[in-house]
């Protein structure tokens, strides 16, 4: 099996993912580094919270039987492309659309939250909420450029499509988006001054 | 061409604490539930047909040889059934879903479609094709069989079914009985600490120390004590215990916060 010798702990565990208790280290490693990643980035998407959590164990459960199918070095991107398909399939299944509004509702159930907390929490939820508002087909693109940091060719690679592609769509989520939020900005200005 | 666009958070200060905002949260119940699983997992994952080596060593190699593709097959589709104990303690369900959600039939996943890093955003591309690009992509993954011996892998000329990993659902997956005693210990020490009472956090973190020196939530609890030592006015303790975590934890979901932690208890 090839091996790709990195100073990263999760590389060094990869050299040896064959005893038990290396496996249960390498996974316990892999899910350390990069479950909020994969959780976020279903949250971004649009999904509602419990097809996230859900679809987020689901893939952790199934990529612990499938280590050996994990190129070292390109873990975050089989993560991401296995949790959107499980997350699609999961919602899909249980037909359930949460309204945009229910983005809001959450944060006022929140009690006895320290003030900074709370507004975490609102800035989180915005930016779901402006996310989501993407078109569906260029949201995928912003998020892994945007938000999780990946490079075009990653990209490319990750949702198998062309370069072109990825530019022309990232492209198109940026202009949508930027008016999203200027919208946003323009209503809490309006909403202050009055 | 490749470079792309200067990315938005350096374009846009707002966007940036937005995305900050939500890299600051971290599912911590949920990171604590998955480590459980994919030990769990991954202890439980052990070739079932090493039982059915009964007779002899030379009987049983050849019936290793024999029926390699065949065992490949029922070890990958005999994903354990969840043990008669019941789920720990912490896990709870999602607000609002009714019971009957989780009941559901699983979801079954083709293992091809998780062995190629391809998601089916344009679904004109047939299953043929992306098996044929998947396989031209990179080497066949090798499945391993008992003490390392390679066994060989599913051809793409497999029935599919065959190939197909059930998920299954919140109830069937393996029940972490053994972990659920130091998951509740964590829990409690994590409740604490966000309700803002640092003693009975310390006090759940110390017994942590003393019951599980070699537990699996050892960086968790790390992290909640260095929390804890904030929360309870020991700056420079804090301080020193934020550094070291760092040191060891780069990659830790709670890096970020625990180096806010090391700003706010500067000496």
């Amino acid at each position: 099996m090839p091996v790709n010798p990195s100073a990263t702990p999760l590389a060094a565990a990869n050299m040896a993912r064959t005893s038990e208790l290396d496996r249960a280290q390498y996974l316990r490693a892999l899910v350390r580094e990069h479950f909020s990643s994969v959780w976020r980035f279903l949250r971004c998407l649009g999904f509602e919270d419990h097809v996230v959590d859900d679809a987020a164990q689901d893939l952790f459960f199934v990529v612990a039987r499938r280590v050996d199918d994990i190129v070292p070095g390109r873990e975050l991107a089989f993560l991401l492309g296995a949790a959107l398909k499980i997350a699609t399939k999961l919602r899909h299944k249980r037909a359930r659309e949460v309204p945009i509004e229910d983005f809001s509702v959450a944060v006022e159930e929140t009690t006895a939250t320290p003030e900074t907390l709370l507004d975490e929490e609102r800035a989180r939820r915005l930016l779901y909420r402006l996310v989501s508002e993407i078109d569906e087909r260029f949201r995928v693109v912003f998020v892994l450029y945007e938000l999780e940091g990946m490079t075009m060719p990653e990209i490319s690679e990750v949702l198998d499509v062309p370069m072109g592609t990825v530019a022309s769509r990232l492209r198109s989520a940026r202009d949508a988006f930027r008016v999203r939020l200027e919208r946003h900005r323009a209503c809490t200005r309006n909403e202050k001054n009055k | 061409m490749t470079k792309g666009p200067i990315r938005l958070i350096h374009e846009d200060p707002g966007f940036a604490r937005l995305v900050a905002a939500s890299k600051n949260y971290v599912p911590s119940e949920q990171i604590d539930k998955a480590l459980v699983l994919v030990t769990e997992t991954a202890r439980s994952s052990r070739p079932t047909w090493r039982r059915c080596l009964v007779p002899g060593l030379a009987v049983s190699a050849a019936i290793v040889a024999l029926g390699a593709t065949s065992a490949v097959v029922r070890m990958n589709a005999a994903i354990p059934v969840s043990k008669s104990a019941p789920r720990a303690v912490v896990a709870t369900p999602a607000p609002g879903v009714p019971a009957t959600a989780l009941a559901e039939t699983p979801v079954t996943v083709s293992v091809e479609d998780l062995a190629s890093t391809t998601v089916p955003v344009s679904s004109a591309t047939s299953l043929k094709s992306r098996r044929e690009a998947a396989a031209k992509a990179r080497p066949e993954p090798r499945v391993r069989g008992v003490r390392g011996h390679d066994v060989a892998p599913l051809s793409p000329k497999d029935d599919v079914t065959k190939n197909d990993v059930t998920v299954p659902t919140e109830q069937s997956r393996p029940a972490p009985a053994a972990f659920s005693e130091e998951l509740a210990l964590v829990a409690a020490a994590r409740a604490a600490i966000e309700a803002g009472d640092g003693p009975s956090s310390m006090r759940a973190v110390q017994q942590h120390k003393e019951r599980f020196p070699s537990g699996m939530f050892a960086e968790e609890i790390e992290a909640i004590r260095v929390e804890a030592l904030a929360a309870s006015g020991k700056r420079a303790e804090a301080h020193a215990a934020a550094e070291r975590f760092l040191a060891t934890n780069a990659k830790s979901p709670y890096a970020a916060r625990v180096r806010s932690l090391l700003d706010s208890t500067l000496p």
